[in-house]
């Protein structure tokens, strides 16, 4: 491929995730497809170059500008190895061709780290389903030799959504204040441990319906009572606990970009009132909470707070290497405002030929020192698997929340990457 | 089947780093001891010092492998000159340093910038910004002698430099004059 000087600007949410990061905080998320058969490295390099060449939005690298970054496009080679280090650990570019995502796979496993500037969870989807879409018909020529899947119109649409969509008179949301903190001893040598609780989708999906609330709902709920049961009562924690919940904007404004484009609520729970204290009264809070938050006034509240300050002239106009230290000090106050994330992506849909092959998706997102406990989930057929990503040493969280999921009357296993058995093995 | 590798231990990748800071650090410190004991007419430690100091800034920055030729000659450039100058203050100031050391470098620079355009062209956008840079610091000698006459007391090496400089920049807005301007708008988007 010819070099170019072809180039692009980040999004409003991508512009703060080069300066804030580090490894300690790496602002990757991991989408992992878990196949039936033992993944071909070879033929997955093959499927990952072929993809790129239709979501060539992809194939870029940041660069250094005065004011901000910027994405220019990368012609080096793809590299594609086999795991070896922790999930959503930060991609060091010069280990990377430059690329900001990492392909890597274990035995029936093919993972995606994505660098949370280049796109969303709801993108990295795209990306990743196509990966394995493409890996499958290379793997299996036989069987699509017939039917060889019509070419998907891919959006390579790379647009700022955020600037096109957001309320130029909209007054800034509240300021808010500092979070719970979960305690404990974290695990040595920067490890971080995994662990995905398989839940039954039908059993789920059922039990939420009885009790009148959305998934999504109904497993916020158990996680803030795991949190306050295992970690919050035992360190005698005063503050709110506070989880963020990415909400993706595509689902209330038009839009096909690739870029980042998502915002955020913040259910807020003072654990102090006694009506918080058994769980229907902590899920009918939740539930009023999401209903409170979730109308497109107040998400384009918070959004458009963030873009105006993206886009204030003085902002725009201090140089980068200013910028880095700034936003690295005030992003050490603002981490702290939130005591975990919780992810979900949803359902992620297959074409009916394809879904033999494959076992289930996973999402991770990195925990860092502050939010030491990450959450995800995503479904597939009947299956919902919700990760926690975990710096700490203990899995008191994790168990509390199994816990309750089992005297809920809900089927549940655990896999995990060993880091806590390894911990308990000593 | 097992859904992630047991990773038991990290391997410390920085480690060879934290002895090379050590030995360095040590290496200092002993000239500054030596140096003190032995005479305080000059302290030649400080040479040893900033010597160490620019084998790191070398060391570090070349052994990132994306690292740009053209940005590598932006820090040569003030490294070297830095170092010069050092020496120069350390040794009792005779000038030697930005009378015939410093125009010399920048010669060098811009030597080299211009072959790079040369040889090149269609992959000149990745220089420009450096190209701009060496020119602005090759100005600055130039600019000095105008301010303070008493700065650069032998000013023909200095216009000798900065009419190099002025020509290698011509030569680059003439052959990448578009690349340059492109180049300007990437970086200094707001």
């Amino acid at each position: 491929m010819p070099e170019t000087n072809n180039w692009r600007r980040l999004d409003n949410s991508a512009k703060i995730f080069p300066i804030a990061s580090s490894k300690k905080y790496s602002s990757v998320f991991r989408l992992s497809a878990v196949l039936k058969e033992k993944i071909n490295p070879s033929i997955l390099k093959r499927a990952v170059d072929k993809v790129l060449v239709n979501l060539s939005s992809f194939k870029v690298k940041l660069k250094k500008g005065a004011f901000w970054y910027y994405f220019e496009e990368n012609n080096k080679e793809i590299i594609v190895e086999e795991e070896k280090n922790y999930p959503c650990k930060y991609i060091e570019p010069s280990t990377n061709n430059d690329y900001l995502f990492k392909v890597t796979y274990w035995e029936n496993k093919i993972n995606l780290d994505i660098f949370h500037s280049l796109t969303d969870g709801n993108s990295g989807i795209i990306f990743l389903r196509e990966i394995v879409y493409t890996y499958i018909e290379m793997a299996h020529p036989e069987d699509f030799a017939k039917k060889l899947r019509l070419e998907r119109k891919l959006s390579n649409n790379t647009e700022d959504d955020y600037l096109k969509n957001y309320d130029k008179k909209s007054k800034g949301a509240k300021g808010s204040k500092r979070a719970y903190a979960l305690k404990g001893k974290k695990l040595p040598l920067a490890a971080i441990g995994v662990n995905h609780v398989n839940i039954n989708l039908k059993l789920l999906k059922e039990k939420a319906k009885e009790k009148n609330v959305t998934i999504t709902q109904y497993l916020t709920a158990i996680l803030i009572q795991a949190i306050y049961q295992s970690n919050y009562q035992k360190h005698r924690g005063k503050k709110p606990i506070k989880v963020c919940i990415p909400v993706d904007l595509r689902k209330y404004f038009k839009s096909e970009t690739v870029n980042n484009f998502f915002s955020y609520i913040v259910v807020q729970a003072d654990m102090n009132l006694k009506t918080l204290q058994s769980f229907d009264g902590l899920l009918k809070f939740v539930k009023e909470e999401f209903e409170r938050l979730l109308t497109k006034e107040e998400i384009s509240k918070t959004m458009s707070a963030n873009v105006k300050l993206g886009n204030n002239a003085f902002i725009k106009s201090i140089p980068l290497f200013l910028k880095l230290v700034i936003v690295k000090l005030s992003y050490l106050e603002i981490r702290k405002h939130t005591t975990t994330t919780f992810s979900n992506i949803g359902r992620i849909g297959i074409i009916g030929e394809y879904q033999k092959y494959i076992d289930k998706f996973l999402m991770l997102i990195a925990p860092e020192t502050v939010e030491k406990i990450k959450c995800s989930s995503c479904s597939f057929e009947d299956n919902l698997v919700f990760t926690f990503t975990s710096v700490l040493e203990n899995t008191e969280v994790e168990e509390a929340f199994c816990k309750r999921l089992k005297e809920e009357g809900i089927e549940i296993s655990i896999e995990g990457n060993g880091v806590h058995d390894i911990i308990s093995e000593n | 089947m097992t859904l992630y590798p047991k990773i038991r231990s990290v391997k410390n990748s920085h480690l060879a780093i934290k002895i090379m800071i050590a030995v360095s650090f040590l290496l200092a410190l002993t000239c500054v001891i030596v140096n003190l004991c032995t005479s305080t007419n000059y302290l030649w430690c400080l040479i040893v010092i900033a010597g160490i100091l620019y084998t790191w800034i070398t060391v570090m920055y070349s052994i990132n492998r994306n690292v740009n030729i053209a940005s590598s000659v932006v820090v040569q450039t003030i490294a070297i000159s830095a170092l010069t100058l050092c020496i120069d203050f350390i040794l009792g100031y005779q000038g030697w340093a930005i009378n015939i050391a410093i125009p010399i470098i920048i010669m060098v620079a811009n030597v080299t910038i211009l072959v790079l355009t040369i040889v090149s062209v269609r992959r000149y956008y990745k220089y420009a910004i450096y190209q701009l840079i060496i020119s602005a610091l090759s100005f600055i000698p130039l600019i000095l002698f105008w301010i303070w006459d008493d700065v650069i007391t032998k000013p023909i090496f200095t216009t000798i430099s900065s009419s190099i400089a002025a020509f290698t920049l011509l030569m680059s807005l003439i052959l990448c004059g578009k690349n340059i301007v492109e180049e300007l708008d990437r970086r200094l988007h707001l």
